[in-house]
């Protein structure tokens, strides 16, 4: 597995890099000091894991990965931030506190998921299986993509549907847009994207418009619904008539 | 509802022992006839009634909370009033149901007075009873109470040290030592003797009241060394202290928190680290030391911040009264955190008395 380390200090890099050596299956394949760099060390690199501080100067940790789509696994490294550490546990998000536990470092490399398509090449497209990172005040999550149903746009933000939370996070629909796969993701409207494994059934709706339901219910039990719009409504039939 | 169902519990068993042993007495005596039976379980549930009922009228009018002088009389009488209401109750209920007895009611001054004096008894000592049972309880609360305060109390000592040892840069610098063990052996024990100087003077500095200038820069230095392992090139600093104010008396752990601070706040956040300087100057009126790092300071914004700032400005008002000052002020990109203390000398002599 390729791996990559997230730390401001070099020495808690060093540290943590000298614990890894013990570990066959984990190649280091880079350290960053700070956000911007790791933002284009995964680009660059592809690691399948990296070893994230939280508490950084300029963008922290959280930051960073929300930034990070696909999101590759992650265990968190830090010191000592009542915050942080709250958000790990309530979220059953791995982390190691430092100074490191060599045995619960190996416990936590233990619990990672063997790396899924070895020659998948670089690529810039969001598949279904992938993860996005969100966070929504002090609540995260890690969401498999097939998981969400859709997104919708409110102001600046995006809210994310999936099973029964909605959490609201700082994105743009419009980025979104264009790295999801046009072939399960489909811009509705100005304010939706959907996810067209989750359609149920389809409706014609005022001014040539369409309104589909979704095979998901909301909480009165009904169907939920998005609206496609009419610019849209002819690639949608397109599309699903493929 | 636990406490409800001890006092039945204790209710209904104390009555009904007491009925037993008159009922043993009497049967002892040969004397234990239907009759007498049937007395005994009027007896019973009399008993219970009026008890019942001197119980509301204690709980009623307070006397739980009243001293055992206040109280005592008014017992006494209720005990006789509550006496004559169980004998008219029990002889009426007795005259009416059981006929063909010999009736209770009768003009008989002496047997009346005589029952209606064991009545009053057994009703003030029953309320003797209560009283006892109800401070028992009270007493074991109290206790849990006080466990409870003392906890919270020792929790509270608790969070003032774990504040004062600063989590974040202990498990920080044991890290870095961690590393260093590998890399530079000899800088890992300077730090590990720096840490144990830090430690040290975070216990000790709840008992003192002041401390010479000198030593409280050596420790301030200690700090910075441990965080300069962390952050390396990202933090400089340069100190500005003339020898002569080593000796002047400073509150202990106050510079220690404004550079903890200026680090915290000041540099970590910042991608290329920055300048601090610690500098002291003697003034006409004291004692001027000043943090200067580079950075913006916008009041409320970092989080946890308000917390040391406010135990500065208390300790302050607390040692000095009006006589110090501290400020946190933005000059040309960088932070400046002023404290002014009087020095010793003066402080004596501005003290008229």
């Amino acid at each position: 597995m390729k791996a990559l380390i997230i730390d401001d200090e070099r020495l808690a890099r060093k540290e943590l890099a000298s614990l890894l050596e013990k570990h066959d299956t984990i190649e280091v394949v880079g350290e960053a000091s700070n956000a911007d760099e790791a933002e284009t060390l995964v680009a660059e690199k592809r690691p399948d894991l990296i070893f994230l501080d939280i508490n950084m100067p300029g963008r922290d940790g959280f930051e960073l990965l929300a930034s990070l789509d696909p999101a590759p696994q992650v265990i968190f490294v830090t010191a000592y931030d009542e915050h942080a550490l709250r958000a790990f546990q309530v979220n059953a998000l791995d982390y190691v506190v430092k100074p490191i536990d060599p045995d619960r470092l190996a416990a936590a490399l233990g619990k990672l998921q063997v790396k899924r398509d070895p020659d998948t090449p670089q690529r810039e497209v969001l598949h279904e299986t992938d993860q996005i990172f969100l966070k929504d005040g002090e609540k995260c999550w890690f969401v498999t993509l097939k998981d969400v149903r859709y997104f919708e746009s409110e102001g600046n933000y995006v809210r994310v549907r999936f099973e029964d939370q909605k959490p609201l996070v700082l994105r743009s629909l419009n980025k979104l847009e264009e790295k999801l796969d046009p072939l399960v993701y489909f811009r509705a409207s100005r304010k939706h994207i959907i996810n067209l494994r989750w359609v149920d059934k389809i409706e014609s709706w005022f001014n040539g418009g369409l309104m589909v339901k979704l095979k998901s219910v909301d909480k009165n039990g009904q169907p939920e619904t998005v609206e496609v719009s009419r610019r849209q409504a002819a690639r949608f039939k397109d599309l699903l008539s493929l | 509802m636990r406490a409800r169902t001890i006092y039945w519990g204790t209710q209904l068993l104390a009555w009904a022992l007491l009925v037993s042993v008159i009922g043993l007495y009497l049967y002892q005596d040969r004397s234990l006839s239907p009759d007498q039976i049937k007395v005994l379980v009027l007896f019973y549930f009399t008993g219970l009634g009026i008890s019942h009922w001197f119980r509301h009228v204690i709980i009623r009018n307070g006397w739980l909370e009243r001293d055992l002088g206040f109280v005592l009389p008014r017992l006494s009488l209720v005990a006789l009033l509550l006496s004559i209401v169980a004998f008219l109750l029990m002889a009426v209920v007795h005259d009416s149901f059981f006929p063909g007895y010999a009736p209770l009611l009768v003009a008989d001054p002496l047997a009346i007075l005589l029952n209606t004096i064991n009545w009053t008894v057994l009703l003030f000592i029953w309320s003797l009873g209560y009283f006892a049972y109800v401070y028992f309880i009270r007493s074991r609360r109290e206790e849990i109470r006080n466990l409870r305060l003392e906890t919270a109390s020792r929790d509270n000592q608790l969070n003032t040290l774990r504040a004062q040892m600063n989590p974040h840069f202990m498990f920080n610098a044991l890290n870095g030592i961690r590393a260093l063990v590998d890399e530079d052996p000899e800088k890992a024990k300077r730090a590990i003797t720096q840490l144990s100087a830090i430690l040290r003077n975070a216990m000790a500095t709840v008992k003192r009241g002041v401390v010479p200038l000198g030593e409280e820069i050596d420790i301030v230095k200690a700090y910075l060394e441990l965080e300069h392992m962390r952050f390396e090139e990202r933090l400089r600093y340069t100190f500005d202290v003339p020898v002569e104010l080593e000796r002047e008396q400073v509150p202990p752990m106050l510079l220690q928190t404004l550079v903890e601070n200026a680090v915290r706040h000041g540099i970590a956040p910042l991608v290329n680290g920055g300048d601090l300087h610690i500098i002291a100057r003697r003034t006409p009126e004291g004692l001027d030391l000043v943090v200067r790092n580079t950075g913006r300071y916008t009041p409320g914004e970092v989080r946890g911040n308000g917390i040391g700032l406010k135990n500065t400005r208390k300790r302050l008002a607390m040692i000095y009264g009006g006589l110090a000052r501290f400020e946190i002020v933005n000059v040309e990109g960088c932070v400046e955190s002023r404290v002014h203390v009087p020095l010793r000398t003066e402080a004596v002599l501005t003290d008229p008395s």
